[in-house]
């Protein structure tokens, strides 16, 4: 006896077999499909065909792999203290370049800089030393600026020297225009070359000024470059002795197990 | 539990302890690959593939199932595979016959095996007609014996989707060897009376 069923419900019934073979189905929807079932005669050979596939499946033989699909060889081990290494190397080239730097600079300006400065003061170098004669010469060549200027320069190279106590730069810049030191006064060498305008004060102490700026640097620049250098040498030998282990022990397997 | 302690181990960077991994899913992993993508290069590499992603990304794993976990890496890259090369899996006779057979099981008669490969033959051209996810879906369940769940985590998809994927996959390889009926070995052919 066929019962006539909408197209619908086949339908319906057609999608919930396969989750039906498998359990899945909730306890209405198995009811309905078992209802069904009982009455048409199609869905009853769909569902036994769709038992013989999933069964045919589900006896299909293994493949077995043709190679051995192990990763040791494709790979490179991690070796020990990767993170720290990094770090290492990059800290010993910052300090080794801070160093550059610092180095650069300080003898950049011992032998660029500085010297710019005696070639306005030649001359009173030598004046200081005694020779007034040479400062004669020089009135005719330099402009009133710059003998101003030449003369704060001149008590700022010259006192070292013919100072017999080591006077500290920054005493220097306080006493810079009025100097009690024995070296030929403005007035002295004024005197011996044509008229000089008044110095312009900002002009004259800012010329001064830098080379003492400097020379205040100096003590605080070379302990800078020693520790820099002191710093460079500790992190660069951790760097090759961290490299060196590196080099020498291959990463350990953690796992003690079979071979 | 030793599985736990390889894990362990190969978090660190033991690729030893990973390979001992390897060696015991290799099997499942290759035959996922090899029913999905149909011929024995394509699996190969994406087996192989498959178990360096795995290695290199082992700081993800965050315990569970790791066959389950393999298995999602496994599916992807044979979906990565299918769609960069466009590629069907190969449904050539020549290339079928020329993938490697399983080793002859000593107490089975040579009828027996004959006909067992020819429907392991038949069913991957069937496989080969089905889109990538009901293929998947039908491999992993029948194949692979995995719940609709775990089918739904390995997919990144819902248990509703699962289920309408099987069961539309299914009922199109049904009808496939249905027919084929004249082709498959006596033993094997679908018999369903009154259909066609």
């Amino acid at each position: 006896m066929f019962k006539r069923f909408k197209r619908s419900e086949h339908e319906g019934v057609e999608e919930l077999l396969s989750a039906y073979i498998d359990g899945e189905l909730s306890i209405e929807e198995a009811t309905l499909v078992e209802k069904h079932l009982r009455e048409c005669w199609a869905c009853t050979k769909d569902l036994e065909a769709l038992r013989q596939t999933v069964n045919l499946v589900r006896q299909l033989p293994a493949v077995s792999p043709p190679r051995s699909f192990t990763i040791s060889h494709l790979v490179v081990p991690e070796r020990p203290w990767a993170w720290g290494y990094v770090y290492l190397k990059g800290a010993t080239a910052l300090a080794a370049l801070l160093l550059i730097v610092l180095l650069a600079g300080d003898l950049g300006f011992q032998y660029l800089w500085a010297p710019r400065m005696e070639i306005f003061e030649p001359m009173a170098l030598e004046a200081t030393v005694g020779a007034p004669e040479a400062e004669m010469e020089v009135p005719g060549e330099t402009p009133p600026a710059r003998e101003a200027l030449d003369m704060e320069a001149q008590k700022v190279e010259e006192t070292p020297a013919p100072l017999a106590e080591a006077t500290p730069p920054a005493e220097r810049l306080g006493a810079a225009l009025p100097s009690p030191e024995p070296t030929p006064t403005p007035e002295m060498v004024s005197a011996a070359e044509s008229p000089l305008p008044s110095p312009a004060p900002e002009e004259v102490t800012y010329a001064g000024e830098r080379p003492e700026r400097f020379s205040a640097f100096l003590p605080t620049l070379r302990l800078l470059e020693g520790a820099l250098f002191g710093a460079f040498l500790i992190l660069g030998g951790a760097t090759a002795l961290v490299a060196w282990r590196r080099m020498v022990s291959p990463r350990p397997g953690k796992y003690r197990g079979r071979q | 539990m030793e599985e736990e302690a390889l894990i362990a181990a190969a978090r660190q960077g033991d690729t030893q302890a990973f390979d001992q991994l390897v060696r015991l899913y290799q099997s499942a992993i290759y035959n996922v690959a090899y029913r999905i993508l149909g011929d024995e290069e394509a699996a190969s590499d994406a087996t192989q593939d498959a178990f360096l992603s795995a290695y290199k990304a082992i700081g993800k794993f965050r315990g569970g199932s790791f066959k389950g976990w393999l298995l999602r890496i496994v599916t992807n890259t044979c979906y990565d595979q299918l769609r960069r090369k466009k590629r069907q899996p190969t449904t050539s006779l020549e290339a079928v016959y020329l993938d490697s057979a399983p080793p002859w099981p000593e107490n089975e008669e040579p009828e027996e095996y004959a006909l067992r490969q020819e429907l392991g033959r038949v069913i991957q051209r069937g496989l080969a007609t089905l889109p990538p996810e009901q293929r998947i879906a039908l491999v992993l369940s029948d194949i692979q014996g995995l719940s609709y769940q775990e089918i739904a985590e390995v997919m990144g998809t819902r248990v509703g989707t699962v289920k309408s994927r099987l069961s539309r996959g299914r009922a199109s390889l049904r009808d496939y060897l249905l027919a084929q009926g004249e082709l498959l070995p006596p033993r094997y052919r679908l018999k369903v009376e009154g259909r066609t």
